[in-house]
């Protein structure tokens, strides 16, 4: 599975649910947010800090996901 | 009486739900005889877990870590490189971020430390599988008290994990699967003579260049089948 097919998976469910939340430590971002990471809209972030530590989380994310993915 | 030291702050969004996952810890080590110190609810000083790891032989801490603190409140490190000679002889039990990392290394490597269980990276969960996430962070403490070895407890943890994904993959929720999936990923348990050290960045390198030769490898190997068949 590419990069591209996993974003699209995340991304569909991030949008269906935007209230939910994920906790990166004590840091939390909404699917929402979640999914404007995925779309690459990264001008609708105006933390600079934020959106840097949720774009790492989100190369992590997609990473673990094909490790889950391929079970 | 074995006494446990349970340390759970609480003074953020993050902090309701991991101190709200320690009643359960605490509960436990309850049940397994254990007399329980437990701090928490608030935002806890250094002084006063100083004071209280003094007689304990397992001390928890379920809230934010770094990679060579345990925090008690957005400004105090409860324990960390300077005081974590505070844990040789116990053993120690972590629901927190990175603090495997560095600080778990070394108590575990120069302090005296007997066994460190804690994640090497970030801790994340998500909002729409708690009780899943829940169930992880909690599971390595219960297996522990059930009597099984920390390396033991590590895997049995890593196989409920694989359980959990699969049935919130199953169930549509892929964040929180993947999410599940890192946190699995990070989980250690140090004990002396078990302590792998982190990757340098030239190791990183190597790993790095190996993967490329493979994928270059594969592309020709493709391109050869094509060409043949």
């Amino acid at each position: 599975m590419n990069d591209k097919k996993v974003k699209q998976l995340l991304l569909a469910e991030a949008k269906s649910k935007p209230n939910e939340k994920i906790y990166l430590g004590g840091v939390s971002f909404t699917y929402e947010e979640l999914a404007l990471i995925l779309e690459g809209k990264v001008d609708s972030f105006s933390d600079e800090q934020r959106l840097r530590f949720l774009n790492d989380y989100v190369k992590k994310l997609i990473k673990s996901f094909k490790k889950v993915a391929r079970r | 009486m074995a006494t446990a030291l349970v340390v759970a702050p609480k003074f953020d969004d993050a902090t309701e739900y991991s101190y709200e996952w320690s009643r359960e810890i605490v509960d436990w080590l309850k049940t397994a005889l254990y007399d329980v110190i437990d701090i928490g609810g608030r935002e806890v000083s250094r002084a006063e877990v100083e004071k209280a790891l003094e007689n304990v032989v397992l001390y928890v801490h379920y809230d934010h870590g770094s990679e060579d603190c345990h925090w008690g409140s957005r400004s105090a490190k409860i324990i960390d490189l300077n005081n974590d000679a505070l844990l040789g002889g116990k053993e120690v039990y972590c629901m927190n971020c990175l603090s495997a990392s560095k600080l778990g290394r070394d108590a575990v490597k120069n302090k005296g430390c007997l066994a460190y269980y804690g994640y090497t990276d970030i801790f994340a969960f998500s909002t729409d599988a708690l009780d899943d996430f829940k169930t992880l962070a909690n599971a390595g403490l219960k297996y522990r008290l059930l009597g099984y070895s920390w390396q033991q407890v590590v895997s049995m943890v890593k196989q409920l994990a694989d359980v959990l994904i699969e049935k919130l993959y199953k169930a549509g929720k892929f964040i929180a699967a993947s999410a599940m999936q890192h946190d699995a990923d990070v989980l250690v348990c140090w004990e002396l003579g078990n302590v792998s050290e982190p990757k340098s960045w030239i190791d990183e390198l190597i790993e790095a260049i190996k993967k490329f030769i493979e994928w270059i490898r594969r592309i020709i190997c493709e391109k050869r089948r094509s060409i043949l068949s």
